[in-house]
């Protein structure tokens, strides 16, 4: 260790400076970045309209070209454009990943918080469904369900995932429900006459929220990789414009082996970037709760 | 230095970095210890009493703090050694049992290889003779030499708190540095770990810095009582000058113990209002806006740190140490 | 003793913790046959370590935890085993319980003055959210935090140790409870703030006529707030007496080695007992291990309760057995 006493040179101040600062920041840098990148998603999806140059589904231009400054991602073996399939498709991946982490967040948060408060019989039965369904192996699941439905709808799809992931988070929520029930201003709130409902909703959940947030992007970040995968494959609906389907008709025309790399890149580009906004979310969040780099200073 | 002077501490200051920048949690402490005494720090939590330790035994970590002034333990001073020097005289010279000794062992290894490992880490490596040396330090602590193959789930918060005291006396340091270590007992078994402490402490004679809140216990087994406040040492003095403290802080304090024992308790008043704030403490004297003879200038001039005179050598850091009657005083006696 | 009616009283109430492990069942008592009465404007001190069951007692009385066997009588009524719906809802009105760490005992997400109005509109003390944020103004004056329209809408993280346990004391005077068990409510505190906090307590049971048990492990500061104390050692009561005399003459042994471990001088204290801590014997004196006087008997049976003085009892043989 060094100290600052008068014989410590001012470089070592600088350093020591340098190191405290960034302790503090580091852990926001990821969540920043990946807000920043999600919004820009965002913006992409919601402005598709706007900024996207043709129709994604005009089939009217020059088949397989490569880009150009009128196609500035080229075009398919079936003449549309890519970069306007590319902005188009950013609204279904968005939007599957993000009712996918919300389904799943509400079933973790009602079974997690319901077993953890009621323990006894009830909370056992819970734990046995839970635990059940976190055995079940969730991709063939997805793959045999969606195959069953031929062409199935995102919204489908979503459900499925959902239905298949929740209990890892319904298992952390009620281990801490558990954790926070027997804290003191839990007890506080009992003994002050708050019924059920607001002990769990306003006492617990609250406290749970990052929890519940860095389970929700987890899942998201699931949903986006596993939805594209199923769309890659065929399994979904592949006349929709998705990021998936691009890539499922990439494959279809050989776009690798001819190496138009302006076709499969983007999309894979884009399923990354989207799933890597997400991950830097949960990592963010993760950080910021973990006490022990909480502790900074005090 | 004097001759038996063990640890001397001259000005030292130390500061936590914080969101809003640094802020000092510890100013201008300065005290001595003697051979064979022990001293004993008082004062409430964010008085700066653990840093006074942690910065005596160079435990502020760069990333957290930083410190400043002189430690001299004989003729080293510990605030300008290096990494070396400063490994080679912990346990060795000075060693420290914190309140939290008893959980700082490792759950999952057995008493007596954690004694090993100080052992061996410092050179004695003749197994047949470290185990001799560990039965007669757990012996010495009054606990049977068993305790050395349990682990340590398997003994009670006093026995561990027991085991930490055996482990800081290895190797014989001049000093042991004692933070709140029966904090978490119960009464009983914390005045048995107190007489325990003094027990050892008369047959080897090391020194001890023995920091607790408990300002009626430190009465009661130290020779010499330093309390501080807001960063600040208020006031130090031998166990009899602290029948007549001198300082309005010491005499409140002293004043917050309820007596026990006598017939009918008499209604006390506390000190009114909070602990200062480190990040925002008040000017002048950090006891002002608390204090029951505060004057205008208590709150503007920083009072020093005066030596009382007579033939001990009691200090105080009160402005008005000489106008305040000393009628008021009421000692827990 | 008779003169009024107490406010609550413990009959003959255990509490067993059952504890499950790999096919095993092992219990512990808690409580063992508590006994105990509080009279309104009474201050009863339950004196104990860590472990001995005090707080159990207390949350027993809080209705927080419910008793394995034995009766609660509140105001003249039994209890049934299991409160529910109004008379639930009228209990927690009437008992509040004040905790010992001011830091986990405010909910981190909400305001001071969420706290203070979230029971003032459950039990209807304020018919409107406007009145209920005047009354918790109020609450906080009363417990010495002014101004108190800086505090309604502070978090909890931005007030000190001394302030949070003053909010948790407002807290439960906004029902206008007529008992009020404080479960260590100074341990956690600075030494600067506990008489304040004590004064306080003592003030408001003087104004509102509150019974109060106090816990807390520290005699002095028993006999300071209480007008009786009760000394208890793992789950069993094991005396009991006006707060005066009791101390004046400590009469069971634990009772002694825990006054001698407070007055006495610290070097003079060679003669209590080892430490070492085993499982307390299921039928005799919970304290028989540890007794410096014990007897065969205390292995076996349970003592029987002695009349040391007027108002001042034992529960130990060594006074059966010479009386």
């Amino acid at each position: 260790m060094s100290v600052a006493s008068p014989s410590s040179t001012p470089a070592q101040g600088a350093f020591q400076k340098f190191r405290e600062r960034n302790s503090r920041i580091l852990p926001n840098i990821k969540a920043r970045i990946g807000v920043g990148l999600l919004l820009v998603f965002v913006l992409l999806a919601v402005l598709a309209p706007v900024i996207s140059p043709y129709s994604p589904t005009y089939t009217g231009f020059s088949l397989g070209a490569s880009p150009s400054p009128a196609h500035l991602l080229g075009t398919t073996r079936s003449g549309q454009d890519i970069l306007s399939q590319l902005i188009w498709g950013t609204r279904p991946s968005l939007d599957v990943s993000l009712t996918t982490g919300f389904i799943t967040m509400l079933l973790a948060v009602a079974i997690g918080i319901l077993a953890g408060l009621l323990e006894g019989i009830i909370d056992e039965i819970l734990m046995l469904f839970t635990n059940i369904v976190l055995v079940l192996p969730s991709i063939v699941l997805v793959i045999v369900i969606s195959s069953y439905i031929s062409a199935a709808s995102d919204v489908t799809i979503s459900f499925i995932i959902a239905l298949t992931s929740w209990p890892w988070g319904a298992r952390v929520i009620r281990a801490q429900t558990l954790h926070l029930k027997s804290k003191d201003f839990v007890k506080a709130a009992i003994a002050s006459g708050e019924n059920h409902f607001r002990i769990a909703f306003f006492e617990i959940l609250p406290n749970m929220f990052s929890l519940v947030a860095a389970n929700f992007f987890f899942t998201c970040l699931y949903a986006v990789v596993t939805v594209a995968s199923l769309q890659f494959l065929g399994l979904g609906n592949i006349n929709a414009i998705s990021w998936g389907s691009i890539l499922y008709w990439a494959n279809n025309s050989n776009a690798l082996m001819i190496g138009a790399w302006w076709w499969f890149l983007p999309p894979g580009l884009a399923i990354g970037l989207l799933g890597a906004a997400f991950a830097l979310i949960n990592f963010g969040i993760d950080e910021l709760t973990n006490p022990r780099l909480r502790r900074e200073g005090r | 230095m004097a001759e038996n002077t063990i640890l001397r501490v001259d000005s030292l200051w130390v500061d936590y970095y914080t969101r809003s920048g640094p802020i000092r949690v510890v100013q201008d402490v300065s005290f001595e210890i003697r051979r064979g005494e022990i001293l004993g720090l008082a004062g409430e939590s964010g008085s700066g009493k653990s840093t006074v330790a942690q910065a005596v035994t160079r435990l502020i970590r760069p990333t957290v703090g930083r410190m400043g002034g002189d430690v001299w333990l004989q003729d080293e001073n510990i605030a300008q050694l290096d990494r070396k020097a400063l490994r080679h005289i912990k346990w060795k010279k000075v060693s420290i049992v914190a309140q939290s000794a008893m959980n700082s062992l490792n759950p999952v290894l057995r008493i007596r290889s954690q004694f090993d490992d100080i052992l061996q880490s410092h050179g004695q490596r003749n197994r047949q003779k470290n185990f001799a040396r560990m039965r007669e330090l757990i012996e010495m602590v009054s606990l049977s030499a068993e305790v050395l193959d349990a682990f340590p789930h398997q003994l009670s918060g006093g026995m561990k708190q027991r085991v930490a005291i055996a482990m800081a006396l290895l190797f014989h340091p001049d000093l042991v540095i004692m933070d709140e270590p029966t904090t978490a007992l119960d009464v009983i078994v914390e005045r048995e770990i107190v007489s325990e402490i003094k027990r050892l402490q008369r047959e080897f004679g090391f020194s001890v810095l023995f920091i607790s809140h408990d300002l009626d216990l430190l009465l009661r087994m130290a020779d010499r009582v330093a309390i501080m406040y807001g960063g600040y040492l208020m006031e130090i003095g031998s166990v009899q000058e602290f029948t007549h403290p001198l300082h309005p802080y010491s005499r409140a304090l002293l004043h917050s113990f309820p007596a026990i024992g006598a017939v009918g308790a008499e209604r006390r008043r506390g000190i009114p209002g909070y602990p200062p704030d480190p990040a925002n403490p008040p000017g002048g004297c950090r006891f002002h806006p608390r204090c029951p003879h505060s004057s205008e200038r208590c709150g503007s001039d920083l009072p020093l740190w005066e030596a009382v005179g007579g033939k001990g050598d009691q200090r105080v850091r009160c402005i008005r140490w000489r106008e305040i009657p000393n009628e008021s005083h009421t000692g827990s006696d | 003793m008779n003169r009024t009616q107490a406010l609550i009283e413990l009959q003959n109430v255990s509490k067993r913790y059952r504890r499950r492990t790999a096919g095993s069942t092992r219990d512990t008592y808690a409580m063992r046959s508590v006994n105990l009465a509080i009279r309104p404007g009474e201050v009863v001190a339950l004196v104990g370590e860590s472990g001995s069951g005090k707080s159990t007692t207390g949350a027993i009385i809080a209705g927080l935890e419910k008793p394995t066997s034995g009766t609660v009588v509140f105001a003249g009524d039994t209890l049934p085993s299991r409160l529910s719906g109004d008379q639930l809802k009228d209990y927690r009105r009437r008992v509040q319980i004040i905790f010992q760490d001011p830091f986990s005992s405010l909910n981190p997400v909400h305001t001071i003055g969420y706290h203070l109005m979230r029971p003032l509109l459950i039990h209807k003390v304020a018919a409107s959210r406007a009145m209920a944020l005047q009354a918790a103004e109020g609450l906080l004056e009363a417990v010495g935090l002014q101004p108190a329209a800086n505090y309604l809408h502070k978090m909890p993280h931005q007030l000190s140790g001394g302030q949070r346990q003053r909010v948790g004391i407002a807290r439960v005077l906004a029902t206008n409870p007529e008992l009020l068990v404080a479960d260590e409510p100074t341990s956690m505190l600075d030494v600067s703030l506990r008489l304040d906090i004590m004064n306080l307590l003592l003030d408001l049971r003087d104004k509102r006529q509150l019974g109060m048990l106090y816990i807390t492990h520290d005699l002095s500061g028993a006999h300071y707030m209480a007008d009786r104390i009760m000394v208890m050692y793992r789950g069993m009561i094991v005396e009991e007496g006006l707060s005066g005399v009791l101390l004046s003459a400590p009469s069971h042994p634990y009772t002694q080695i825990l006054m001698n471990a407070l007055t006495r001088d610290i070097t003079g204290m060679e003669d209590i007992p080892s430490p070492v801590d085993t499982q307390s014997a299921e039928q005799g004196c919970s304290f028989a291990n540890r007794c410096p006087h014990r007897m065969a008997v205390c292995v076996s049976e349970l003592p029987d309760w002695a009349t040391v003085e007027e108002g001042h009892r034992v529960n130990c043989h060594l006074y059966s057995c010479s009386s």
